[in-house]
């Protein structure tokens, strides 16, 4: 190690393993680093000694180099805009003429702005924990309230991919480290026949419902065909609620299913 | 009503209600004055903040809701076989604290602040819904412009997003002693001036919120290759 810029817990990481590699950065960003490096080194703000800062903040980039970390273009940034003060510090200025700024200033304005921000996100993270355990009623459906009565809203591509999500989600819990051994193949056009024949004989498809027990590749390609179906209008997805169940219904609209067959890449 | 009636009934409504209830919405329902319903809200609060139970009245987001005491996170989590802490990084919070206070505000804009790229971030936020896209800035690029959501008020129990505590009453810094108009210049920066924001309407919001991902992900991907957040 040839510098002491590390966190107690990088630390810890780089000697036990340096064999991993190690991916989440220690600092936010280089705002963050600088401001790391002002306050374990007790510096004057206004004053950065901008030779000691340059040297330590270009330690630690090469610490996280021979960490293999990767090292965002944002700290390199930084670093090239240091070197860029330092050589305009080193020109003779004339302290007397008016309107020539510290070259200083505007980094030490952004560190300070920076700082408010950070402090307000430490805030908002206590408050995170304490909020998180109040817990309210989650939406529900109404007793007497038909789906039909309900205002059915649009989907939003949000709330159609949280759906697969939570599906693919829960088939990863279920199926801790399953191994394949034979690959069954889903087509697209076979989901779009399943999912068009299952609401044209059922009227109305949940889709959590119809999700449950799929496995990965079958719920990506029924995430597809779901997709397909909506385009040609064949089918059309309501939900009652933010993060309520989205549930499929057969339009008026006349599909061809031959043509289904053309969705296969 | 007489005013024991109409506390049970606004407990009622709220003891169902899964979002928020505004006084006035009770009022109007209850046909009883503002004045009448607050008086009870207040009283109701009092008798559950007494009683100690499961759960209390709050309000939030411009309105009243009933949620359980945090003492209770533990053992909900275990009833509901609840994984995970889902919190937010120290990326999100910044992120978020950044667009609370300078909202509207752009994806480069939070980026400067931060002093590095936060289009993934924001991304998490918009599904995380505790941002919305408010509109576009008449700038060159025309980039989406960012507000916090209701959401965001309830997360952090803010009854309005004025009350947020001022930007300079975030103490314990380094240069604490900093000069009276830095503050000032600091926590009232160049707020977007009106003639630059252009503002969307609800209907509008979800097309623009799939082009405002679309657009995150573009700007990731190209970065992809030299950096990752």
């Amino acid at each position: 190690m040839t510098t002491t810029t590390m966190p107690e817990e990088e630390k810890i990481d780089a000697e036990e393993s340096n064999a991993y590699k190690v991916t989440v950065p220690a600092f936010q960003g280089p705002l963050d680093l600088l401001l790391h490096l002002i306050k374990k080194n007790e510096i004057d703000i206004y004053d950065i000694p901008i030779t000691l800062i340059t040297q330590q903040y270009n330690a630690y980039l090469e610490t996280m180099e021979q960490l293999d970390l990767e090292i965002a273009a944002d700290f390199v940034y930084m670093a090239a805009l240091l070197i860029n003060i330092k050589s305009k510090m080193l020109l003779p200025r004339d302290e007397t003429a008016e309107g020539i700024e510290d070259p200083r200033k505007e980094l030490v304005d952004r560190l300070l702005e920076y700082q408010r921000f950070k402090a307000v996100a430490e805030t908002f993270a206590e408050l995170d924990v304490v909020r998180m355990g109040m817990w309210q009623r989650p939406p529900t459906k109404l007793p007497g309230t038909e789906a039909s009565e309900i205002d059915m809203s649009e989907v939003s591509l949000f709330d159609l991919i949280d759906a697969f999500r939570t599906a693919l989600n829960r088939y990863k819990e279920a199926h801790p480290q399953a191994i394949e051994l034979q690959r069954t193949v889903h087509k697209v056009s076979e989901k779009m026949l399943e999912l068009f024949e299952k609401v044209s004989e059922r009227a109305e498809i949940r889709l959590g419902w119809f999700l449950e027990g799929r496995g990965r590749d079958e719920l990506i390609a029924l995430f597809l065909a779901t997709l397909e179906l909506v385009r040609l209008g064949g089918v059309s997805l309501k939900q009652s609620d933010t993060f309520g169940e989205i549930v499929m219904t057969k339009t008026e609209n006349q599909v061809d299913t031959a043509q289904f067959a053309m969705f296969d890449a | 009503m007489d005013p024991k009636e109409l506390r049970s009934a606004v407990e009622a409504i709220l003891f169902v209600a899964t979002e928020p209830v505004k006084t006035s919405d009770l009022a109007e329902t209850l046909d009883e004055k503002e004045a009448d319903v607050t008086a009870q809200l207040d009283e109701l609060k009092k008798v559950l903040d007494e009683n100690v139970g499961g759960f209390a009245l709050e309000q939030t987001a411009g309105g009243w809701r009933l949620a359980t005491r945090a003492e209770h996170d533990s053992v909900l989590k275990k009833y509901f076989a609840k994984k995970g802490e889902n919190r937010l990084s120290l990326a999100a919070l910044e992120t978020l604290a950044i667009t609370a206070y300078r909202q509207p505000v752009t994806a480069p804009e939070i980026s400067d602040i931060r002093g590095v790229n936060s289009t993934g971030v924001i991304r998490t936020l918009l599904e995380r819904r505790m941002i919305r896209v408010a509109g576009r800035k008449n700038v060159v690029g025309a980039p989406f412009l960012y507000r916090t959501t209701k959401d965001f008020l309830v997360h952090f129990g803010l009854n309005d997003i004025r009350d947020l505590p001022r930007l300079e009453e975030f103490g314990d810094l380094i240069g604490e002693a900093m000069s009276d108009d830095l503050v000032a210049a600091i926590s009232s920066a160049e707020p977007t001036p009106a003639s630059e924001v252009q503002e969307i309407s609800a209907e509008e919001t979800e097309r623009a919120e799939a082009e405002a991902l679309a657009e995150l992900e573009g700007l990731e991907s190209s970065r992809s290759s030299e950096q990752r957040e």
